[in-house]
């Protein structure tokens, strides 16, 4: 869910650029302070930001409307902390080649996904407790649904504050709230997704993982 | 003894974007695209998701240019996603036109001494444009992930 331009007011587009503005800076402090090599996390968080320009074009069909992953959940556990500039990176690109979401809600953009993704680290980490593996697949499922649902439930709550007043706001909601029901699947497929290769890599290359 | 090539990661990940954008790029994104034309003395609005979906049901809100705040008309878009209005051309002759539906949408800006062509020409991308986009992007974050990997290697060789 990329909101494009003239879809928000100029104060809430400002807002959104305050808000990744400061984000970003914790992110990337927050990062600098782990004990993870810088380069190593740069190589990886740039193959998870073009693994998330891709995803884009993905097209699952739910009826009335298509939909694309967003991979929130999967980045955020991936990256940790970094997950929010990678994304950034990813919608900027996004924006620019091909108009998928766009410059002047770029901030907004980001604060949806990138903080859906910075979230669902959150619950990951939670659910994970102190235990260095995880062999149990919630908390990658959780994460990777939470991931969705946050960036729905953003997107989707800043739409509907924002309905302009020559807008019929019923019809309006009534289309938001299609397009986040159909999300749904979109989440449950994700949290399978997420769920799975974080066990996989559990197994295979444990170190690679941050959270 | 046979030999087995594994092919590096970049090159396997240059390779699926091709062919992920080869059999999507037909259908894109959920994006929008409207459209004007002009038939007569009225302007055909046509307005789709970018993966060629008509955007039926779309709330068409037109502006004039002497009152750009205030909607002059407002209006849905019919199954095949198209709005027709007659403007004003005593009112003005700048307009703009909003479609939006679920937070996706588009303005577009049109006068009408223009014609509707230009407009068309400078947003379209043929697939070959768009598959040579993406790769360059996505082999510009790969080229970042194999300069800091290989400088974490240097540093790992000279410690």
């Amino acid at each position: 869910m990329h909101i494009p331009d003239g879809m928000l007011p100029a104060q809430v587009c400002i807002a959104g650029f305050v808000g990744t503005g400061f984000l970003t800076w914790l992110s990337i402090k927050k990062a600098k302070s782990s004990s993870e090599d810088s380069a190593k996390l740069i190589s990886r968080a740039s193959v998870m930001a073009a693994a998330f320009f891709v995803a884009s074009w993905i097209h699952i069909p739910i009826p009335p409307v298509s939909v694309h992953p967003i991979l929130a959940g999967l980045m955020g556990v991936l990256l940790g902390w970094i997950s929010f500039p990678a994304i950034l990176v990813g919608l900027f690109f996004q924006a620019v080649m091909f108009g998928h979401g766009g410059f002047t809600t770029l901030g907004v953009n980001a604060l949806s996904i990138g903080g859906s993704a910075l979230l669902a680290m959150g619950v990951f980490r939670l659910l994970k407790g102190n235990q260095r593996t995880v062999k149990s697949l919630i908390p990658g499922f959780v994460a990777g649904f939470a991931g969705v649902f946050f960036a729905v439930l953003f997107t989707g709550g800043i739409l509907i504050l924002t309905i302009p007043e020559y807008i019929d706001s019923a019809v309006e909601i009534s289309s938001i709230l299609t397009f986040a029901i159909a999300h749904l699947p979109l989440a449950l497929i994700e949290a399978i997704f997420t769920a799975y290769v974080l066990r996989f890599m559990f197994k295979v290359k444990p170190d690679l993982l941050i959270c | 003894m046979q030999q087995h090539h594994k092919r590096p990661l970049p090159v396997t990940l240059l390779i699926l974007t091709a062919i992920l954008l080869l059999t999507s790029a037909p259908v894109l994104a959920h994006g929008a695209q409207v459209m004007w034309d002009f038939h007569e003395d009225s302007v055909h609005i046509s307005a789709a998701f970018d993966n060629g979906v008509p955007m039926s049901d779309a709330q068409v809100t037109v502006f004039s240019g002497a009152a750009p705040t205030e909607p002059y008309l407002r209006g849905l878009t019919d199954e095949n996603g198209v709005f027709v209005f007659k403007p004003d051309l005593h009112l003005s002759l700048n307009w703009d036109v909003q479609v939006r539906k679920a937070g996706h949408g588009d303005i577009v800006h049109f006068s009408m001494m223009q014609t509707s062509e230009v407009i068309i020409e400078e947003r379209a991308f043929t697939t070959l444009q768009i598959i040579i986009m993406s790769v360059s992007v996505v082999w510009g974050f790969i080229g970042t992930a194999l300069f800091f990997a290989s400088k974490r290697k240097d540093k790992n060789a000279h410690s």
